[in-house]
Protein backbone atom coordinates (compact mmCIF):
# COMPACT_ATOMS: atom_id res chain seq x y z
CA UNK A 1 0.00 0.00 0.00
CA UNK A 2 1.73 3.33 -1.14
CA UNK A 3 1.22 6.19 1.29
CA UNK A 4 0.54 9.42 -0.29
CA UNK A 5 0.83 13.14 1.21
CA UNK A 6 -1.20 16.06 0.00
CA UNK A 7 -0.23 19.41 0.38
CA UNK A 8 -2.32 22.60 -0.68
CA UNK A 9 -3.02 24.79 0.98
CA UNK A 10 -6.96 25.48 -0.45
CA UNK A 11 -8.97 22.52 0.89
CA UNK A 12 -10.66 22.03 -2.65
CA UNK A 13 -7.58 20.82 -4.40
CA UNK A 14 -7.08 18.48 -1.87
CA UNK A 15 -10.50 17.65 -1.89
CA UNK A 16 -10.30 16.91 -5.81
CA UNK A 17 -6.82 14.46 -5.53
CA UNK A 18 -8.71 12.88 -2.99
CA UNK A 19 -11.63 11.89 -4.55
CA UNK A 20 -9.73 11.07 -7.52
CA UNK A 21 -7.13 8.72 -5.59
CA UNK A 22 -10.46 6.90 -4.02
CA UNK A 23 -11.66 6.14 -7.25
CA UNK A 24 -8.46 5.92 -9.62
CA UNK A 25 -6.10 4.46 -6.60
CA UNK A 26 -8.34 2.80 -3.84
CA UNK A 27 -5.64 0.87 -1.97
CA UNK A 28 -3.30 3.61 -1.67
CA UNK A 29 -3.11 5.65 1.97
CA UNK A 30 -3.71 9.69 1.95
CA UNK A 31 -3.05 12.22 4.61
CA UNK A 32 -3.64 15.61 3.01
CA UNK A 33 -2.84 18.96 4.57
CA UNK A 34 -3.03 22.95 4.21
CA UNK A 35 -0.23 23.77 6.39
CA UNK A 36 3.13 23.14 4.83
CA UNK A 37 5.17 23.45 8.06
CA UNK A 38 2.62 20.95 9.31
CA UNK A 39 2.99 18.80 6.77
CA UNK A 40 6.60 18.88 7.25
CA UNK A 41 6.65 17.98 10.89
CA UNK A 42 4.80 14.62 9.97
CA UNK A 43 7.18 14.09 6.97
CA UNK A 44 9.29 11.57 9.18
CA UNK A 45 6.52 9.93 10.81
CA UNK A 46 4.41 9.22 7.52
CA UNK A 47 7.59 8.86 5.16
CA UNK A 48 4.93 8.74 2.14
CA UNK A 49 6.27 7.36 -1.13
CA UNK A 50 4.60 10.69 -2.98
CA UNK A 51 4.07 14.36 -2.43
CA UNK A 52 1.54 16.08 -4.61
CA UNK A 53 3.01 19.48 -3.81
CA UNK A 54 1.66 22.88 -4.49
CA UNK A 55 3.73 25.89 -5.33
CA UNK A 56 2.13 28.78 -4.31
CA UNK A 57 1.26 28.99 -0.86
CA UNK A 58 1.90 31.73 2.23
CA UNK A 59 4.28 31.50 4.69
CA UNK A 60 5.59 28.42 3.28
CA UNK A 61 5.60 27.94 -0.23
CA UNK A 62 6.68 24.37 -2.24
CA UNK A 63 10.07 25.87 -2.95
CA UNK A 64 11.02 26.59 0.36
CA UNK A 65 9.26 23.06 1.50
CA UNK A 66 11.87 21.37 -1.08
CA UNK A 67 14.97 23.67 0.15
CA UNK A 68 14.04 22.24 4.02
CA UNK A 69 14.07 19.07 2.80
CA UNK A 70 17.53 19.01 1.14
CA UNK A 71 18.99 20.68 4.13
CA UNK A 72 17.41 17.69 5.93
CA UNK A 73 18.14 15.17 3.75
CA UNK A 74 14.59 14.01 3.23
CA UNK A 75 14.45 12.42 0.12
CA UNK A 76 10.88 11.50 -1.03
CA UNK A 77 9.81 11.62 -4.63
CA UNK A 78 7.31 14.83 -5.11
CA UNK A 79 5.02 15.76 -7.99
CA UNK A 80 4.72 19.29 -8.54
CA UNK A 81 1.15 20.29 -8.44
CA UNK A 82 0.53 23.97 -9.28
CA UNK A 83 -1.54 26.33 -11.50
CA UNK A 84 1.63 28.23 -13.06
CA UNK A 85 2.05 27.66 -16.64
CA UNK A 86 5.10 29.86 -16.28
CA UNK A 87 8.14 28.70 -18.26
CA UNK A 88 10.33 29.98 -14.90
CA UNK A 89 8.41 27.93 -11.95
CA UNK A 90 9.08 24.60 -14.67
CA UNK A 91 12.99 25.72 -15.11
CA UNK A 92 13.20 26.08 -11.40
CA UNK A 93 11.89 22.69 -10.52
CA UNK A 94 14.51 21.44 -12.39
CA UNK A 95 16.91 21.93 -9.97
CA UNK A 96 15.66 19.32 -7.34
CA UNK A 97 16.17 15.80 -8.19
CA UNK A 98 13.46 14.04 -6.17
CA UNK A 99 10.47 15.82 -8.20
CA UNK A 100 9.86 12.76 -10.32
CA UNK A 101 6.43 14.67 -12.14
CA UNK A 102 5.08 18.84 -13.00
CA UNK A 103 1.95 18.42 -13.53
CA UNK A 104 -0.52 21.68 -13.97
CA UNK A 105 -3.72 22.12 -12.25
CA UNK A 106 -6.56 21.19 -13.78
CA UNK A 107 -5.16 17.65 -14.17
CA UNK A 108 -6.77 14.64 -14.86
CA UNK A 109 -7.49 11.56 -12.23
CA UNK A 110 -4.95 9.53 -14.76
CA UNK A 111 -2.06 11.84 -14.42
CA UNK A 112 -1.94 11.41 -10.72
CA UNK A 113 -2.38 7.50 -11.01
CA UNK A 114 0.38 7.85 -13.83
CA UNK A 115 2.89 9.49 -11.33
CA UNK A 116 1.84 7.07 -8.83
CA UNK A 117 2.79 3.94 -10.09
CA UNK A 118 6.02 5.50 -11.51
CA UNK A 119 7.38 5.33 -8.23
CA UNK B 1 80.54 112.18 -34.70
CA UNK B 2 78.02 110.59 -37.22
CA UNK B 3 79.02 107.35 -36.23
CA UNK B 4 79.07 107.41 -32.90
CA UNK B 5 75.63 108.80 -32.86
CA UNK B 6 74.75 105.93 -35.00
CA UNK B 7 76.27 104.17 -32.37
CA UNK B 8 74.00 105.22 -29.39
CA UNK B 9 70.81 104.90 -31.58
CA UNK B 10 71.73 101.86 -32.56
CA UNK B 11 71.88 100.64 -28.99
CA UNK B 12 68.69 101.99 -28.28
CA UNK B 13 66.48 100.38 -31.01
CA UNK B 14 67.78 97.13 -29.51
CA UNK B 15 65.63 97.99 -26.95
CA UNK B 16 62.52 99.40 -28.21
CA UNK B 17 59.77 96.87 -27.79
CA UNK B 18 57.07 98.73 -29.03
CA UNK B 19 56.39 101.10 -32.12
CA UNK B 20 55.73 103.99 -29.51
CA UNK B 21 59.18 103.10 -28.24
CA UNK B 22 60.74 103.15 -31.58
CA UNK B 23 58.53 106.67 -31.97
CA UNK B 24 60.27 108.30 -29.01
CA UNK B 25 63.97 107.15 -30.25
CA UNK B 26 63.38 108.89 -33.51
CA UNK B 27 61.89 111.98 -31.88
CA UNK B 28 65.09 112.03 -29.54
CA UNK B 29 67.94 110.38 -31.70
CA UNK B 30 67.62 111.03 -35.45
CA UNK B 31 68.32 114.83 -35.26
CA UNK B 32 71.75 113.61 -34.26
CA UNK B 33 72.00 111.91 -37.59
CA UNK B 34 71.18 113.81 -40.27
CA UNK B 35 69.62 117.56 -39.52
CA UNK B 36 65.61 118.53 -40.86
CA UNK B 37 62.69 120.27 -39.41
CA UNK B 38 60.55 117.12 -40.31
CA UNK B 39 61.21 113.49 -40.99
CA UNK B 40 59.37 110.96 -42.26
CA UNK B 41 60.09 106.91 -42.37
CA UNK B 42 57.81 104.52 -44.31
CA UNK B 43 58.25 101.00 -44.59
CA UNK B 44 56.69 99.44 -47.55
CA UNK B 45 55.55 95.78 -47.60
CA UNK B 46 52.98 93.81 -49.49
CA UNK B 47 51.35 96.90 -50.52
CA UNK B 48 51.09 98.31 -46.73
CA UNK B 49 52.59 101.46 -45.50
CA UNK B 50 53.91 101.75 -42.14
CA UNK B 51 55.73 104.78 -41.01
CA UNK B 52 57.24 107.18 -38.57
CA UNK B 53 57.18 111.03 -38.98
CA UNK B 54 59.22 113.46 -36.69
CA UNK B 55 58.08 116.64 -36.28
CA UNK B 56 54.51 118.07 -36.73
CA UNK B 57 53.51 114.79 -37.96
CA UNK B 58 52.38 112.48 -35.80
CA UNK B 59 52.95 109.08 -35.89
CA UNK B 60 51.53 106.87 -39.12
CA UNK B 61 49.77 104.06 -38.62
CA UNK B 62 49.27 101.52 -40.84
CA UNK B 63 48.13 102.61 -44.62
CA UNK B 64 47.75 101.88 -48.08
CA UNK B 65 50.35 102.69 -51.15
CA UNK B 66 47.34 104.74 -52.31
CA UNK B 67 47.17 107.21 -49.64
CA UNK B 68 51.00 107.93 -49.60
CA UNK B 69 51.10 111.64 -50.68
CA UNK B 70 52.37 113.21 -54.22
CA UNK B 71 56.09 113.10 -53.31
CA UNK B 72 56.16 109.76 -51.33
CA UNK B 73 54.06 108.01 -54.51
CA UNK B 74 56.61 109.56 -56.67
CA UNK B 75 59.52 108.68 -55.10
CA UNK B 76 58.30 104.97 -54.26
CA UNK B 77 57.22 104.51 -58.05
CA UNK B 78 60.65 106.12 -59.21
CA UNK B 79 62.99 104.42 -56.65
CA UNK B 80 65.26 107.42 -57.39
CA UNK B 81 66.46 110.02 -54.92
CA UNK B 82 64.37 113.72 -55.08
CA UNK B 83 65.07 116.74 -54.30
CA UNK B 84 61.90 119.28 -54.47
CA UNK B 85 61.13 122.57 -53.70
CA UNK B 86 57.97 122.28 -51.47
CA UNK B 87 57.83 126.02 -50.85
CA UNK B 88 60.19 129.14 -51.05
CA UNK B 89 61.33 128.35 -47.72
CA UNK B 90 60.64 124.35 -47.91
CA UNK B 91 62.71 121.93 -49.49
CA UNK B 92 61.79 117.95 -49.62
CA UNK B 93 64.46 115.19 -50.03
CA UNK B 94 63.41 111.32 -50.27
CA UNK B 95 65.37 108.38 -51.04
CA UNK B 96 63.93 105.25 -51.75
CA UNK B 97 65.87 102.05 -50.60
CA UNK B 98 64.03 99.03 -52.21
CA UNK B 99 64.88 95.40 -51.98
CA UNK B 100 61.90 93.83 -53.98
CA UNK B 101 59.96 92.18 -51.19
CA UNK B 102 59.80 95.57 -49.36
CA UNK B 103 61.19 99.29 -49.46
CA UNK B 104 62.25 102.03 -47.27
CA UNK B 105 61.34 105.47 -47.88
CA UNK B 106 63.10 108.41 -46.29
CA UNK B 107 61.92 111.26 -46.47
CA UNK B 108 63.48 115.27 -44.92
CA UNK B 109 62.04 118.70 -44.94
CA UNK B 110 64.20 121.61 -44.18
CA UNK B 111 63.97 124.70 -44.32
CA UNK B 112 66.10 127.80 -45.98
CA UNK B 113 67.18 129.36 -42.81
CA UNK B 114 68.78 126.06 -41.80
CA UNK B 115 71.94 124.63 -42.66
CA UNK B 116 72.87 123.09 -45.82
CA UNK B 117 71.67 119.50 -45.50
CA UNK B 118 74.19 117.27 -44.26
CA UNK B 119 74.20 113.56 -44.25
CA UNK B 120 76.69 110.61 -44.49
CA UNK B 121 75.22 108.30 -47.33
CA UNK B 122 76.62 105.00 -45.33
CA UNK B 123 74.36 106.44 -42.29
CA UNK B 124 71.49 106.69 -43.87
CA UNK B 125 71.90 103.49 -45.21
CA UNK B 126 72.93 101.99 -41.92
CA UNK B 127 69.88 103.77 -40.43
CA UNK B 128 67.62 102.28 -43.48
CA UNK B 129 68.52 98.95 -42.74
CA UNK B 130 68.71 98.61 -38.69
CA UNK B 131 64.81 100.14 -38.64
CA UNK B 132 64.36 98.00 -42.19
CA UNK B 133 64.97 94.80 -39.67
CA UNK B 134 63.16 96.73 -36.47
CA UNK B 135 59.58 97.03 -38.83
CA UNK B 136 60.11 93.89 -40.53
CA UNK B 137 60.85 92.32 -36.25
CA UNK B 138 57.43 94.23 -35.37
CA UNK B 139 55.54 92.82 -38.04
CA UNK B 140 56.30 89.26 -37.23
CA UNK B 141 55.97 90.33 -33.66
CA UNK B 142 52.14 91.42 -34.54
CA UNK B 143 51.70 88.44 -36.68
CA UNK B 144 52.39 86.03 -34.12
CA UNK B 145 50.49 87.94 -31.65
CA UNK B 146 47.52 87.64 -34.01
CA UNK B 147 48.11 84.42 -34.63
CA UNK B 148 48.56 83.59 -31.04
CA UNK B 149 45.19 85.28 -30.53
CA UNK B 150 43.38 83.39 -33.11
CA UNK B 151 44.78 79.95 -31.32
CA UNK B 152 43.57 81.18 -28.13
CA UNK B 153 39.97 82.07 -29.18
CA UNK B 154 40.15 78.51 -31.27
CA UNK B 155 41.43 76.66 -27.62
CA UNK B 156 38.64 78.73 -26.05
CA UNK B 157 36.13 77.84 -28.36
CA UNK B 158 37.30 73.52 -28.47
CA UNK B 159 37.17 73.96 -24.38
CA UNK B 160 33.45 75.24 -24.42
CA UNK B 161 32.98 72.65 -27.08
CA UNK B 162 34.27 70.28 -24.85
CA UNK B 163 32.58 71.41 -21.87
CA UNK B 164 29.39 71.06 -23.69
CA UNK B 165 29.88 67.91 -24.68
CA UNK B 166 30.29 66.70 -20.88
CA UNK B 167 27.42 68.36 -20.20
CA UNK B 168 25.65 66.52 -22.51
CA UNK B 169 27.14 63.16 -21.84
CA UNK B 170 26.34 63.45 -18.17
CA UNK B 171 22.84 64.53 -19.13
CA UNK B 172 22.59 61.28 -21.45
CA UNK B 173 24.04 59.82 -18.63
CA UNK B 174 21.60 60.60 -16.41
CA UNK B 175 18.48 59.88 -18.57
CA UNK B 176 19.73 56.73 -19.57
CA UNK B 177 20.06 55.52 -15.90
CA UNK B 178 16.59 57.12 -15.35
CA UNK B 179 15.23 54.63 -18.20
CA UNK B 180 17.17 51.65 -17.15
CA UNK B 181 15.87 52.12 -13.64
CA UNK B 182 12.42 52.78 -15.41
CA UNK B 183 12.38 49.68 -17.55
CA UNK B 184 13.79 47.60 -14.51
CA UNK B 185 10.55 49.12 -12.77
CA UNK B 186 8.27 47.87 -15.35
CA UNK B 187 10.09 44.65 -15.98
CA UNK B 188 9.70 43.32 -12.07
CA UNK B 189 5.96 44.60 -12.30
CA UNK B 190 5.39 42.86 -15.36
CA UNK B 191 7.06 39.38 -13.36
CA UNK B 192 4.25 40.29 -10.44
CA UNK B 193 1.74 40.18 -12.88
CA UNK B 194 2.80 36.99 -14.78
CA UNK B 195 2.81 35.22 -11.21
CA UNK B 196 0.09 36.89 -10.29
CA UNK B 197 -1.74 35.66 -13.54
CA UNK B 198 -0.35 31.91 -12.92
CA UNK B 199 -0.84 31.28 -9.33
CA UNK B 200 -3.86 33.99 -8.34
CA UNK B 201 -5.82 33.82 -11.78
CA UNK B 202 -5.42 30.16 -12.60
CA UNK B 203 -5.59 29.04 -9.56
CA UNK B 204 -9.07 29.32 -8.40
CA UNK B 205 -10.03 28.71 -12.24
CA UNK B 206 -7.99 25.02 -12.14
CA UNK B 207 -10.03 24.28 -8.97
CA UNK B 208 -13.39 25.11 -10.27
CA UNK B 209 -12.18 22.58 -13.57
CA UNK B 210 -10.70 20.32 -10.95
CA UNK B 211 -14.30 20.15 -9.25
CA UNK B 212 -16.03 19.35 -12.71
CA UNK B 213 -13.70 16.43 -13.43
CA UNK B 214 -14.72 15.25 -9.76
CA UNK B 215 -18.29 15.47 -10.61
CA UNK B 216 -17.61 13.81 -14.13
CA UNK B 217 -15.87 11.30 -12.77
CA UNK B 218 -18.09 10.04 -9.72
CA UNK B 219 -21.37 10.84 -12.54
CA UNK B 220 -22.80 11.75 -9.89
CA UNK B 221 -25.36 14.71 -8.97
CA UNK B 222 -23.66 18.06 -7.03
CA UNK B 223 -23.42 17.53 -3.39
CA UNK B 224 -23.91 20.44 -1.30
CA UNK B 225 -19.69 20.13 0.14
CA UNK B 226 -18.95 20.41 -4.03
CA UNK B 227 -21.15 23.27 -4.80
CA UNK B 228 -19.65 25.14 -1.73
CA UNK B 229 -16.22 24.70 -2.89
CA UNK B 230 -17.23 25.69 -5.98
CA UNK B 231 -18.81 29.06 -5.12
CA UNK B 232 -15.45 28.93 -3.04
CA UNK B 233 -13.76 29.02 -5.85
CA UNK B 234 -15.53 30.95 -8.30
CA UNK B 235 -15.70 34.29 -5.10
CA UNK B 236 -11.37 33.71 -5.30
CA UNK B 237 -11.39 33.85 -9.08
CA UNK B 238 -13.76 37.03 -8.94
CA UNK B 239 -11.59 38.43 -6.40
CA UNK B 240 -8.33 37.89 -8.92
CA UNK B 241 -9.96 39.30 -11.74
CA UNK B 242 -10.95 42.56 -9.67
CA UNK B 243 -7.45 42.67 -8.30
CA UNK B 244 -5.98 42.79 -11.69
CA UNK B 245 -8.47 45.68 -13.21
CA UNK B 246 -7.05 47.86 -9.72
CA UNK B 247 -3.76 46.75 -10.60
CA UNK B 248 -3.78 47.65 -14.26
CA UNK B 249 -5.88 51.36 -13.54
CA UNK B 250 -3.27 52.36 -11.00
CA UNK B 251 -0.66 51.70 -13.53
CA UNK B 252 -2.25 53.30 -16.42
CA UNK B 253 -3.40 56.54 -14.00
CA UNK B 254 -0.13 58.13 -14.51
CA UNK B 255 0.17 57.90 -18.17
CA UNK B 256 -3.56 59.05 -19.01
CA UNK B 257 -3.62 62.10 -16.59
Amino acid sequence: MKRVMLVDDKDMSNFIMRKFLEIKAPDCEVFDFTDPEGAFAELDGINPDLIFLDINMPIMDGWDFLRKMAETNKHNKVAMVTSSTSEMDREQSSLYPNIVRYIVKPFQADDLVDVLESV
Amino acid sequence: MAFEAYARFSSRLASCITRQDLQNLLELHLKYLFNFSQAAICYVQDGKVQGHRVGKVNLMGSASVDQLDDFEAELFSEKIPLVREISETETARGWCFDSGEQGVLLICLTTSNEQTFLYNASILRLLVESLSARFKQFNLMEALDEKNEKLNGALQTVRFQHEEIHALARRQGVELAEKTKDIRSKNEELQQIVKFNAHGVREPLSRIMGIMNVIKITNANMELQELQLLEEACNDLDQALCQIIVRAETKLKPHLS
